[in-house]
């Protein structure tokens, strides 16, 4: 077990819960969202880890999409915007966090 | 499709192609959302081949579309299991045929090498009660074991054939662990 292979496990982890975090915020489409991500090297993630993801996320109506059609010759976009369920999910998510945080801050002795 | 080079229109048309198991609408909505990335960045300077680069090889694009599927859709139906096939087709024929192949040894080796002694006993115990079973013996040449030779020399084939089994048993095991694994990094980041 090397450290890379744990911040991998974290990523992999906690991608969910980033995205509909991101997604939360405002709606958001897919390369916007990679490119969100990119900028935080522990999270970044490449298009076939977050595109599938995204359709899962979808299927199971956390997300919804929708294309808009974009202004001066930009492509149409497919939207991403968080349902109810994906904010009951998000916030059940943010408890199990905090509660995480908690416990290893104990730990520590913080 | 317009705005984009036969590069990246290939690209596109294979990924179609290799998402097949996947519902038609979806799938057009799943090139199309590609599509959009491509032209986006094409927007922003970036070469095809830049582009390709960082979108991957589309195998790998299109297994982690599958693998999600197969992985996240508990239903079993035919949907399914053609996502399933598709997958393992892109994953490599080697698991599709390697696998039966080794565990279907793995299990007659495992059964005959059971078998064996219990024939061994059975012509033995036969002789000892005055019948001689002349279906259960071994012959090599015009060597014929008596039944009292016969029973140790069942248990040795048998143990032999056990442990061949057993090494086929053990290399089923790490062929389905490596392509767990396999499966695995396709999900992973």
């Amino acid at each position: 077990m090397n450290l890379d292979d744990w911040k991998s496990q974290i990523k992999r982890g906690t991608l969910e819960y980033c995205i509909l975090l991101i997604i939360k915020k405002k709606p958001t489409y897919g390369y916007e969202l990679i490119s969100t991500l990119e900028s935080y090297p522990i999270m970044a993630a490449k298009e076939n880890t977050i595109y599938p993801l995204l359709r899962r996320l979808s299927k199971e109506e956390y997300i919804s999409s929708s294309w808009q059609e974009s202004t001066e010759g930009l492509p149409p976009r497919k939207y991403y915007t968080i349902t109810d369920k994906g904010l009951a999910y998000l916030s059940a998510m943010s408890v199990e966090w905090e509660n995480l945080i908690n416990t290893i801050n104990e730990m520590k002795g913080v | 499709m317009e705005g984009i080079d036969k590069t990246l229109n290939n690209y596109l048309e294979q990924i179609e192609k290799y998402l097949k198991p996947i519902e038609v609408s979806e799938r057009i909505d799943i090139v199309k959302e590609i599509q959009s990335e491509m032209l986006e960045l094409q927007q922003k300077g970036v070469s095809s081949e830049q582009i390709i680069e960082r979108l991957g090889s589309p195998t790998t694009l299109a297994k982690a579309y599958l693998g999600e599927s197969i992985s996240k859709n508990s239903r079993l139906n035919w949907r399914k299991v053609s996502a399933l096939l598709a997958f393992y087709s892109l994953v490599g024929l080697g698991g599709m045929m390697i696998l039966p192949v080794i565990s279907i040894c793995a299990a007659v080796f495992l059964l005959t090498g059971a078998l064996c002694p219990i024939a061994g006993i059975v012509k033995y115990a036969a002789h000892l009660q005055g019948y001689e079973i002349s279906q259960i013996g071994i012959q090599l040449n015009h060597y014929e074991a008596s039944a009292t030779a016969f029973l140790p020399i069942s248990f040795i084939i048998g143990f032999v054939l056990m442990a061949v089994g057993w090494l086929f048993w053990k290399l089923t095991l790490i062929t389905i662990r490596s392509m767990y694994s396999g499966k695995k990094k396709l999900n992973q980041l």
